[in-house]
């Protein structure tokens, strides 16, 4: 008996979480409140997260699932089963702005003949709660036959998998791509929302356009790259995290949680780090991997709870008394002074670090890929509690200070202020 | 001498019908094959045959592997793995010794195959891309589609892969493809995978490429506009009564219920909707509306609309003050709006206001793409309780910045 026990105990290990369990059935019920997505005859609310990694961060902070985008790395299945969560599991469908053409059949029939292959490999892994298919096919389109494909892969999924309802991921709410939606794709399930400044109207903009199925906010967060605000040179202006945090926690409280009726929950973005004009902007990590504040706010928004300790909170950055509105121009080694305020809540004490980069000006969107710059050297002259005084670079050009504050357990927030470099 | 006129004449005729009924140079061309006479076929046999190019570095190890090959005495076994140290990760084939190579002849009714094979586990795709290379240096690429897998997968038996060439995107890439100098592979992610007999094979495959969807393209007067109820938006009685459709439209003759919801698309008239708004109301963020130019497919009025003014009709005791968008699928700026004026306002008997809007008065409207429209949305800005319907664009040559001055004329 005993030898029995430590071979079921070393299979536990051995095997993958697909070999063993059950897919979770999944439904979508409808009462006269509105949509409830049922996960094994029990109501599940989606509190996730578009995440890659750091799954237990996730779980710990309170959350239920994590949103992948292709089957690429279908081994996060298992880390996600791992850990209890849930996962939309993303089908990578090509998109138009990326040179694929929906005219050219043979291209078409065998990206669909593909992806037939993945939803039947995957379709039984008891971490999948529904599919998500195609990412943001939409941004930037002209060839609406997209939208025949989608549909051919969610009528597949209704024949094969019973278990999991399917859902389309749009960039942004638009009366036209609802329209096709409707038309073109009737075995789609939910439709997943892409929206981050026009979130504020999402919930009205779903109910305007006539979509009325449930929908899944597949990613939010802060404003994106392409809705800031500009300075002169073109340069960006991103907020702080102070800013952001506050404005996730709002966007979460009063807008995601309070459609009861058509929202079956939410993916934040991003629960890791990607270059988007600057590294900063979307992630909730850094690229060495501490945790910003917006992973604090996430547990808060998800838990109630705000983490003890707490990560401090820059709420403004200026170079020489002025903020962003400010076009900040100075002649070559020109000491300016960097100044910034912070909520340090209930940490002891805090390191700063100050970066500089050369500014990216990338005009990609979707999420597209960019490359990071190299940081630049350069003199801090004088540093105090609220500000530094540092020599601007010799060469002329357009850069980006950043500060970075954190606690001793690396919970960080981050800050930066775009600048210009001109000869004497 | 006159025998020999006619013997002239007739041997002028008998030797030019002799001439076209040979016609040597268009008989022999139609007999050759194309395929045939490509003389480049082979890609990769063995090492001795075809060699390679590419280094092995810290992320790359490719070498003649003589054990288990599908032709000849080795193939290629290719082990990579990309890391931020390898930017850029391939190898080229010394295809035809570099001599330059005319595709255009196979391009449509051949492709490059070969075979593969792993060394453990099985695969639905295989991170290669595949690129054709011009003495210009310019590249198009494909890859390993999946209806190219023969056995619809590749393992460790020799699989047979087909790219057809046209799946190369040549013309979008400006690549000379009656000029190629060689076949490189783009190594991508990771793999470990053996490949051998690359060659260029005759073939067909019944999947054509459509021509693009055509557009609604207007060239005259009147466009009716927004008379498909079911492309409409903003109207949704469940949240929001502030906009309502109406079927005894003071418009229009009434029409019953079930023919509004049936008949209407085949009728030549525009939808009428009744406006009750109260911007105090806490529905007043239901204050939009829209429909599109042509079922939700581009628009093309680009033929007529520096001469169009969109035109509708009012019911009211005030004429109500409203913003016009108007958006298109392509171009830069996608969105253009007005606010309507009272100079866009004629006063007709009976408390019909009708509209007219120029289309040229739009601010930046010599920059959106009047070829690819999308949409009309209107904003209601002020409380008040009317009927609107009646969306046309009508033919309009007057002053854009005064179109009652027109109107009256």
């Amino acid at each position: 008996m005993k030898s029995i026990i430590s071979l079921l105990f070393i299979a536990l290990f051995i095997f993958p979480a697909s070999s063993f369990s059950q897919a979770a059935k999944v439904s979508i019920n409808k009462t006269s409140n509105g949509f409830q997505l049922i996960k094994n005859d029990e109501p599940y609310y989606i509190k996730g997260a578009g995440a890659k990694s750091n799954f237990k961060k996730v779980v710990e902070s309170g959350a239920n699932s994590i949103r992948i985008w292709s089957t690429n790395k279908s081994e996060l299945l298992d880390s996600a089963y791992k850990y209890n969560l849930s996962v939309c599991l993303g089908i990578w469908v090509a998109q138009e702005r990326n040179g694929f053409n929906y005219n050219d059949e043979y291209n078409v029939r065998s990206q669909i003949e593909l992806i037939k292959k993945e939803i039947i490999r995957l379709k039984d892994h008891p971490s999948v709660i529904l599919w998500g298919i195609g990412n943001e096919v939409d941004l930037q389109y002209s060839n609406f036959k997209v939208w025949e494909t989608i549909e051919e892969i969610a009528k597949f999924i209704k024949k094969v998998d019973p278990n999991h309802p399917t859902a389309t991921v749009i960039a942004g709410l638009d009366p036209s791509k609802v329209f096709m939606i409707k038309k073109y794709c009737p075995s789609i399930d939910i439709l997943g929302i892409n929206v981050y400044g026009a979130i504020e109207n999402a919930p009205l903009n779903v109910r305007r356009y006539g979509w009325d199925k449930p929908y899944i906010v597949t990613e939010w967060g802060v404003n994106g790259p392409f809705e800031a605000k500009v300075n002169s040179w073109g340069a960006k202006i991103e907020p702080t995290n102070g800013f952001k945090a506050n404005q996730r926690l709002r966007r979460y409280q009063r807008i995601i949680q309070k459609d009861k009726e058509l929202c079956l929950g939410s993916y934040c973005f991003l629960w890791g780090q990607k270059q988007e004009s600057t590294s900063t902007w979307h992630g909730m990590y850094l690229s060495n991997g501490h945790p910003t504040e917006a992973v604090d706010v996430m547990q808060y928004c998800w838990s109630g709870l705000w983490p003890k300790p707490r990560a401090p909170s820059i709420m403004e950055i200026t170079l020489n008394g002025d903020n962003w509105k400010k076009n900040h121009v100075f002649k070559n080694r020109e000491k300016v002074s960097l100044e910034y305020i912070y909520n340090k809540y209930d940490n002891d004490s805090l390191i700063f670090d100050f970066q500089l980069y050369p500014e990216t000006f990338s005009n990609k969107g979707g999420g597209d890929y960019q490359e990071s710059p190299d940081e630049i050297d350069f003199d801090i002259i004088k540093q105090s509690e609220n500000n530094i005084i540092f020599n601007v670079p010799s060469k002329k050009g357009f850069y980006r200070i950043f500060v970075f504050v954190r606690n001793e357990i690396n919970q960080t927030s981050v800050a930066n202020i775009p600048f210009k470099v001109e000869q004497l | 001498m006159k025998f020999f006129k006619y013997f002239i004449f007739f041997f002028f005729f008998a030797s030019c019908d002799s001439l076209n009924t040979l016609s040597i140079y268009d008989k022999e061309e139609k007999n050759i094959d194309p395929y045939e006479a490509f003389e480049f076929k082979d890609i990769f046999s063995e090492s001795n045959a075809t060699g390679i190019w590419g280094k092995n570095n810290s992320c790359k190890e490719i070498y003649f592997d003589t054990t288990n090959n599908y032709v000849g005495k080795d193939h290629l076994h290719l082990i990579w793995s990309k890391t931020e140290d390898c930017k850029w990760l391939g190898f080229g084939f010394k295809w035809g010794n570099f001599k330059s190579k005319n595709l255009t002849p196979i391009i449509d009714n051949s492709a490059i195959q070969f075979r593969i094979r792993s060394d453990s586990g099985e695969f639905f795709k295989v991170p290669m891309l595949f690129a054709l290379v011009d003495y210009s240096e310019k590249q198009c690429f494909s890859k390993m589609s999946y209806l190219g897998f023969e056995d619809g997968i590749v393992d460790e038996n020799w699989r047979k892969i087909t790219i057809p060439l046209s799946t190369f995107k040549y013309k979008e890439k400006g690549v000379n493809i009656s000029n190629i100098k060689e076949l490189r592979i783009q190594l991508q992610n990771k793999g470990n995978f053996h490949v051998d007999d690359m060659k260029i094979v005759p073939h067909h495959h019944p999947y054509s490429i459509d021509s693009d969807l055509i557009d609604k393209e207007f060239h005259s007067f009147p466009v009716i506009l927004g008379n498909e109820k079911k492309y409409w938006w903003g109207v949704n009685n469940k949240y929001s009564d502030n906009f309502k459709f109406i079927t005894n439209s003071k418009f229009k003759d009434s029409i019953s219920d079930s023919d509004f919801e049936n008949l209407l698309p085949e009728l030549n008239v525009s939808v009428s909707l009744l406006v009750n708004y109260d911007i105090t109301n806490e529905n007043k963020n239901w204050n939009l509306f829209g429909f599109p130019f042509h079922k939700w497919q581009f628009a093309d009025i680009s033929k007529i609309y520096s001469t169009s003014a969109l035109y509708f009709k009012v019911k009211a005791y005030k004429a109500p003050k409203i913003q016009i968008f108007m958006s298109s699928y392509k171009g830069k700026p996608r969105r253009i709006s007005k606010i309507i004026k009272e100079n866009n306002i004629y006063v007709t008997n009976d408390q019909i206001y009708e509209y007219y809007i120029p289309l040229k008065s739009f601010v930046n409207h010599e920059k959106i793409d009047w070829s690819s429209m999308k949409e009309l949305r209107f904003k209601i800005l002020e409380s008040g309780e009317f009927e609107i319907g009646d969306f046309k664009l009508i033919e309009f040559r007057g002053n854009p910045q005064n179109p009652k001055k027109w109107i009256k004329s």
